[in-house]
């Protein structure tokens, strides 16, 4: 049970905690929908491969490295072309990010082929043991925390410090923000970056136990089920989101076998749109026809 | 006035479409007659580690053999061109070399692909070798059409003998299905099933994978616990890797013997794993008790395509190529299509254990066995010899 | 003090000469698509044909995205439901006469269409979108399970009958039904129907309150697209010769998007372009860079061909958003006051 249902799940709820918390934090900063984010997600892994497998560097290094360009990545996507849209019609910016993503996915392809490459041994942290012979990486378990300990970061910090007060005016009236003298555009990139940052440490969290892989870009997508849910209005929303998804996914894999599982989140998704699109805690903003 | 500008603005888009529609050939223009050969497959599609190898593996082979002047005094030059896997890319681009008319076609790739190319090659009377068959094109045989690898389902069949032969004095033999989640897996499984029942095995679990899962290590939890001592499988990529951590992971020491797909050179060494065997219809280039692999890397390295040795599709190039200008030898000077089938059929292949015994006198496969290759303290070793198909 | 001017304001002209000006390109287009198969080689003429379907496709989406303003990523999703209707019907009953397939599978996708515009109703901007990107998967899920329990790996052959076998007799099919779905997108664009779907997509609540049935007007934007897309697929299936789940990945959809917003979001000629540059461009690119490099670096030319067609989104999204249809008409302006001033 702990093996085939509870840890799996946890992994899984980690990984779509930092992709949801990557759509709704550039929602929440600019009112966009970015078609990147499974994009940003590649960079992570394909960015600490490149520093510590291809040039040596030792992983405590590589790390931050791989993280901060993501980052950066994310910033420099806003400063360069959404920046410039504003006020266009929302159309605009979503398909600007669908180009960004184009992109970058032809730039891993180009500069890392399209194969599928390890980072690193997963027992690299060694293996906590468990009964009949089971072992589990303590890597998996890192990686677990790690996702969650940033998500709740997050949290804490647009509830409880200055800085996420001034993000979350920002992010509610624009105007008014400004008018206030908070540097939107700071605010906004700050958004972007810590989404990018997100998205990537999802890809990292994810290639270390396994391979940094192209098909890590179609994640992003999956990751807007509990994103949706929670209502893109808050990363707390977004953190319970995932693990309702993240728990429906592996059930339904237990139950019904694993042709269902890539076809899970996208079900929910629907569901959501059809009865609650506001999610579970957002507040409708829409006009229904 | 209209006549000449249509007609001017017509040579310039032939010469824009003739000097931007350049395919690389390998050969250089050549004054002498030469053989050629087309070949169509995966270079730039979600496949093209398949199809880069491949060339390889051919070119390393044809470059070889032109340099001891070619066969029956030509060389032989090869057309080449992408399917990109993609099945309206890859209908063009078979079609395009059907036009051509070449001796024999090696191609296309993918499954999908095949199904709608090979027919036409049928139709146009060109000797087409298929990367990979489509079963249903296999029976009844077609006189133009020729396998150059083992369907899904033969596969399993051989994967089945080979796991006969591991479970040789052992009662009580519980095998786990492991497959792509997939048109091409769901035809493997019904053979496998039909393979288990029928040694009379006991089927304790099917674990499907879907091609992007994200993380399968509640499936590979659930296969350990079936408590399975085999597993047939016919998986690959990042998801194999996952599942066989995930098996380990979960105390469960069963042997896992994987199709062709999970026996990519790189997998295997990273695995590491001894009670894992890939069944392949092509020796690796990298396996050590083997003086004609040897030879294929020396060649290889002079050629320069080393970098392309990366698994056992490289050898396949090579070994298709093998059996093309041996065919060419029996055919002759005067080989034309008709002439190089019969040859085909007549020729006695050898091809140094690279691949299992081969005629063509009775069957529509170049390839009839598959052969278990598993990793030893770091080096690829081969288990056993060729299985035959039948 | 602005002068005054003796021109007519712009709406005024609109009204009065519409199909009058989406003639022009499109006779032009005629003319160039009926002399491809007379300039190039017949492996151009299939690619051209591949273009022909995108335009299809890309025209039934500007119905629903480019006049309509529906943001749908489900072009593919649709297009699959068409092939596989074609296939699948063919199988189970291959005596039906070819004619009728096409028009079946464009039925089956209007119904397809119906279903999904009625709760599509409430939602809206990137709601809708991430509604059909959903459906695309879910759609995609249960045409592969039919495929497994059918044909398996091999799909559905689908054989042409030998009047059209020839490919460029084929093509100058392909060619009539683009030229036929150009002339009634661009009917429909200046329809009342079509005047309906551009208010609602400029602004839903003005159109509202101006009396317009805004739920109508959106499932008849659904069923239109739907079909047309649908039976461009069961062209396509035709087309290929076989269907197969995997031949409609989302990046189909994508390509489609891409398609309109390169040419210009509710144009009708200018689509030809738009279709024409995404297909071509990254092919052209890949030929060219493997023209002169190995021809084993196949898969990083392609990709360079992918990356700029990326750029060239990002580059018509931010400084061209009227897309192609807007630069020629803008250069076509130029040209003609230029004419003018120096004459």
């Amino acid at each position: 049970m702990l093996t085939s249902f509870v840890l799996p799940a946890l992994l899984l709820a980690g990984l779509y905690a930092l992709i949801s918390l990557a759509w709704v934090a550039i929602f929440q900063a600019t009112g966009a929908f970015n078609l990147a984010t499974g994009s940003f997600i590649l960079l992570g892994p394909y960015l600490v491969q490149e520093f510590a497998t291809q040039r040596g560097l030792p992983l405590l290094l590589a790390i931050p490295i791989a993280l901060f360009l993501s980052a950066a990545a994310g910033v420099l996507t806003y400063q360069l072309m959404l920046r410039p849209l504003a006020g266009r019609p929302l159309l605009a910016p979503i398909i600007v990010t669908l180009g960004v993503s184009i992109t970058i996915n032809a730039l891993v392809q180009i500069f890392w082929g399209a194969g599928s490459r390890p980072i690193t041994d997963p027992k690299v942290m060694g293996v906590l043991l468990l009964s009949e012979g089971r072992q589990v990486p303590i890597l998996n378990l890192v990686a677990i925390a790690a996702s969650f300990a940033f998500v709740l970061g997050v949290l804490a910090l647009t509830r409880f410090t200055r800085l996420g007060i001034l993000m979350r005016a920002s992010a509610e009236n624009v105007l008014r923000a400004e008018q206030m003298g908070i540097g939107i555009h700071r605010m906004a990139s700050l958004g972007w970056g810590i989404a990018a940052l997100a998205a990537a440490l999802a890809g990292l969290t994810y290639a270390f136990q396994n391979l940094a892989s192209p098909d890590l870009a179609l994640l992003g997508f999956k990751g807007l089920a509990p994103a949706m849910l929670g209502g893109f209005q808050s990363p707390g929303g977004a953190l319970i989101g995932s693990l309702v998804v993240a728990l429906l996914e592996t059930g339904a894999v237990w139950i019904w076998g694993g042709s269902v599982r890539e076809v899970v989140p996208f079900v929910v998704l629907l569901v959501i749109l059809l009865v609650r699109p506001q999610g579970l805690f957002g507040k409708p903003t829409y006009l229904r026809v | 006035m209209l006549g000449s500008k249509g007609l001017f603005s017509r040579i310039a888009i032939g010469l824009i479409a003739t000097v931007g529609y350049g395919w690389s050939a390998v050969s250089t223009a050549q004054t002498a007659p030469t053989w050629e050969i087309s070949f169509v497959s995966d270079l730039s599609g979600p496949l093209n580690i398949y199809g880069t190898t491949q060339l390889g593996g051919l070119q390393t082979w044809i470059q070889q053999v032109n340099k001891t002047g070619g066969v029956a005094g030509r060389k032989v030059t090869i057309k080449v061109r992408d399917d990109r896997s993609d099945v309206q890319a890859g209908l063009s681009a078979f079609k395009e070399a059907l036009a051509e008319k070449p001796i024999v076609l090696l191609g296309p790739f993918v499954s999908s692909v095949t199904a709608a190319a090979a027919p036409l090659a049928e139709r146009a009377g060109v000797n087409d070798i298929m990367w990979s068959p489509v079963a249903a094109l296999m029976t009844p045989p077609q006189p133009h059409l020729f396998a150059g690898a083992v369907t899904l389902d033969q596969m399993a069949r051989i994967q089945a003998s080979i796991i006969g032969e591991l479970a040789k004095n052992q009662a009580d033999v519980k095998i786990v299905i492991a497959r792509l989640d997939s048109a091409a897996g769901a035809d493997f499984s019904k053979e496998a099933q039909a393979e288990i029942s029928k040694r009379g095995w006991k089927l304790v679990g099917e674990q499907k994978v879907a091609l992007t899962a994200t993380d399968i290590s509640d499936q590979a939890a659930a296969m350990a616990k079936t408590g399975a001592d085999y597993c047939l499988c016919a998986t690959f990529g990042p998801t194999n890797l996952q599942l066989m951590r995930g098996l380990r992971n979960n105390g469960s020491k069963m042997v896992v013997v994987n199709y062709f797909g999970g026996g990519f050179a790189s997998d295997m060494l990273a695995l590491n794993d001894p009670n894992y065997y890939a069944v392949l219809n092509y020796a690796d280039p990298g396996t050590s008790n083997l003086p004609a692999a040897e030879a294929m890397r020396a060649q290889a390295k002079e050629a320069g395509q080393d970098k392309y040795m990366v698994g056992f599709s490289f050898t396949q190039g090579y070994v298709t190529g093998m059996i093309v200008t041996q065919a060419l030898e029996t055919c002759g000077a005067q080989c034309d299509s008709d002439k190089f089938r019969a040859a085909l059929k007549s020729t006695k292949f050898a091809l140094g254990n690279l691949a299992g015994p081969t005629t063509l006198s009775n069957s529509q496969y170049v390839v009839q066995s598959g052969r278990a290759f598993r990793v030893v303290n770091n080096v690829i070793t081969t288990v056993g010899d060729w299985r035959s198909l039948n | 003090m602005q002068p005054m001017t003796t021109e007519r304001p712009a709406a005024l002209h609109a009204s009065t000469s519409p199909l009058r000006t989406a003639a022009l390109p499109m006779l032009a287009l005629a003319a160039v698509g009926i002399s491809i198969p007379t300039v190039f080689p017949v492996g151009i003429v299939n690619e051209a044909a591949v273009v022909l379907l995108a335009v299809g496709a890309a025209l039934g989406l500007q119905m629903l995205t480019g006049l309509a303003g529906q943001l749908s990523l489900g072009s593919a999703a649709l297009m699959a439901v068409g092939a596989f209707t074609v296939g699948v019907t063919n199988s189970v009953a291959p005596g039906i006469p070819f004619v009728v397939l096409p028009l079946w599978a464009g039925i089956v996708g209007a119904a397809v269409g119906f279903l999904v515009g009625l709760p599509a109703l409430r939602l809206r901007g990137f709601y809708l979108i991430i509604a059909t990107l959903a459906l695309h998967y879910i759609v995609l899920f249960v045409l592969q399970r039919v495929q497994e329990s059918g044909p398996g790996v091999v799909g559905y052959i689908v054989q042409r009958p030998d009047l059209v076998a020839d490919d460029v007799r084929w093509y100058y099919v392909l060619l009539a039904v683009a030229l036929a779905v150009t002339v009634l997108t661009a009917g429909y664009k200046v329809s009342a129907t079509g005047r309906a779907w551009q208010m609602m997509a400029h602004n839903e609540i003005a159109a509202e309150a101006m009396g317009i049935d805004i739920r109508r007007m959106k499932l008849q934007a659904f069923v239109l697209s739907s079909f047309l897309t649908a039976l461009v697929g069961g062209l396509g299936a035709y087309t290929i010769g076989v269907v197969t789940y995997e031949s409609y990945p989302l990046g189909l959809a994508i390509s489609y998007i891409a398609s309109i917003i390169i040419a210009g979001l509710g144009t009708t000629s200018a689509t030809w372009l738009g279709a024409a540059f995404v297909i071509w461009i990254p092919l052209w690119v890949t030929r060219l860079l493997g023209a002169y490099g190995s021809v084993q670096n196949a898969s990083v030319n392609a990709q360079i061909g992918v990356l700029i067609f990326g750029v060239s989104i990002i580059g018509f999204m931010m400084f061209a958003p009227g897309g192609l249809n807007a630069l020629i008409a803008t250069a076509w302006r130029r040209a003609i006051s230029w004419v003018r001033v120096t004459r």
